[in-house]
C-alpha cells in the first residue's frame, strides 16, 4: 500500500473516532510540521508551539477534511498559517528572530560548512514571510509544486513567481549578487 | 559576480539570472548550453549558484527531530482535551477510589460505581455540539452518597456560544442521562468553564 492510500484509510479511521490512526498520522507527520514551523520561524520555542496547537487544531477539524488524500498539505497549511500568525503578532516587538544558536559567535569551535550553513539558515530567516514560507516548503521539505499551491490555498503558477522572488531576494540576502 | 547595474537580474553578457536559477535549484538542463560553455559570466554564476545550492541541501538534509511535545500532544487528544469527534474512555474516566451509589430495592441492592457514573456523564456531554470536557476527564468528579450524586463537570465550549444557556443546556442533558441510565436522583451538576476553543481556527 503506497503512502497516499494508507494515508486515506487512517484519516478515515481517525474521523470516525480512532485515535490509533490519529496518532501514526501524527508520527508520521509531526516532524515534518516541526521542521516547517521551525526553519520559518527560526526558534525551536515557536516552533513546538505551533506544532502543538496544528496538530490539536487538525484533530478538532479533522472530520472538516473533505478530501482525505490531502491530509499532509492540510496539516501543513494550519501550521504555515499558524506561523504566519506568530510572525505577525510579534513582528512589533522583535525585528528579526535570532535565536537560533548563532555559531559564528563561537568561530574556534566551528568547521567552515557549519558557518555556511548558519550564515545560510540567516539569509533564509531574512527572507519576507511570504518569500520564506514557499522557499522552505520546496527547497527544504521536497514538495512539489503542487502540493505547495494547495498548502498556500493558491495556484501553482503563483507559487513559481513566489519561489523566483525568494531565491532571488536569498542570493540578495547572502550577499552573492552586489 | 558581474551583474548589470541597471537590471540586476541580467548577467553582463545580456542572460538573464533567473533562469539559471532555476536551472540550478530545479536541477534542469541547460536552456542555452552553447552559450553556457562558453560565457565566462554564466560560468562563474552558476559556480555561485551550485555552491549555495550545494548548501541548501546540506541544510535539507539536516536531522531534525520533533520534540517530545508530540507524545505531549498525543497524550492531550487521549485526555480528550481536544474536543475528540469520539467518546471519552472508560479508562480516562474512572476515579481512582471507586465509590458505589446504592440503589435499595425490596429484593436487594443495586451497587452503581460512579466511574460509571462518570462514564455516562462523559456520554452525555459527547453528544452536544460545541461542548467538550475540559482538563483531565477524570476531573468529572462524581460524588455519590446512597442514591444520590453531585456531578462536579470542567467544561470547554467552542467560542461564540453563550456560556449560561449552553451550561444550561448542559446540566439538563446531564441529570436526565444520568437519571435515566442509573435511576440515581441527581442532586446538582456543578459546572466549571475552563477553556474556550474554536476562536482562533484558521
Amino acid at each position: 500500500m503506497d503512502r497516499k492510500t494508507d494515508d486515506i484509510h487512517l484519516v478515515s479511521a481517525a474521523q470516525r473516532g480512532d485515535l490509533i490512526a490519529f496518532e501514526l498520522l501524527v508520527r508520521r507527520y509531526g516532524t515534518p510540521a516541526y521542521r516547517i514551523a521551525l526553519r520559518i520561524l527560526g526558534n525551536p520555542t515557536d516552533a513546538e508551539d505551533v506544532m502543538q496547537d496544528s496538530l490539536l487544531q487538525a484533530w478538532q477539524a479533522l472530520p472538516e477534511l473533505r478530501d482525505r488524500r490531502f491530509f499532509s498539505t492540510w496539516l501543513y497549511r494550519i501550521v504555515t498559517n499558524r506561523c504566519l500568525n506568530a510572525i505577525r503578532s510579534r513582528r512589533a516587538t522583535e525585528v528579526l528572530p535570532n535565536e537560533i544558536e548563532d555559531e559564528t559567535r563561537r568561530p574556534n569551535h566551528v568547521t567552515e560548512a557549519r558557518r555556511q550553513l548558519q550564515t545560510l539558515r540567516r539569509a533564509i530567516m531574512r527572507l519576507t514571510p511570504e518569500q520564506r514560507v514557499p522557499f522552505v516548503l520546496r527547497e527544504l521539505e521536497g514538495l512539489s509544486y503542487e502540493e505547495i499551491a494547495e498548502v498556500l490555498g493558491t495556484t501553482v503558477p503563483a507559487v513559481k513567481g513566489r519561489l523566483h522572488r525568494a531565491r532571488l531576494a536569498l542570493l540578495e540576502a547572502i550577499g552573492a549578487w552586489r | 559576480m558581474a551583474v548589470n547595474r541597471e537590471d540586476e537580474r541580467r548577467l553582463a553578457c545580456g542572460r538573464e539570472l533567473l533562469p539559471l536559477v532555476d536551472q540550478v535549484a530545479e536541477a534542469l538542463p541547460p536552456v542555452e548550453p552553447e552559450h553556457q560553455r562558453t560565457c565566462p559570466h554564466c560560468q562563474a554564476a552558476l559556480g555561485e549558484l551550485e555552491d549555495l545550492w550545494r548548501q541548501v541541501r546540506a541544510l535539507a538534509r539536516e536531522e531534525i527531530v520533533a520534540p517530545d511535545r508530540m507524545r505531549y500532544v498525543i497524550r492531550r487528544i487521549h485526555e480528550g482535551l481536544a474536543a475528540p469527534p469520539r467518546e471519552v474512555r472508560l479508562e480516562e474516566v474512572l476515579p481512582r477510589l471507586v465509590q458505589h451509589a446504592m440503589l435499595e430495592t425490596d429484593r436487594g441492592t443495586t451497587r452503581i460505581a460512579d466511574s460509571v457514573v462518570a462514564r455516562i456523564v462523559g456520554q452525555a456531554v459527547r453528544g452536544l455540539r460545541g461542548v467538550h470536557l475540559a482538563g483531565r476527564p477524570s476531573a468529572v468528579s462524581v460524588a455519590v452518597s446512597g442514591g444520590r450524586v453531585t456531578i462536579r463537570l470542567p467544561l470547554a465550549l467552542r467560542y461564540g456560544l453563550g456560556l449560561a444557556e449552553t451550561s444550561t443546556a448542559v446540566r439538563a442533558s446531564v441529570i436526565e442521562r444520568v437519571e435515566v441510565l442509573t435511576g440515581l436522583v441527581v442532586d446538582a451538576v456543578d459546572i466549571s468553564v475552563e477553556d474556550v476553543f474554536g476562536g482562533d481556527a484558521g
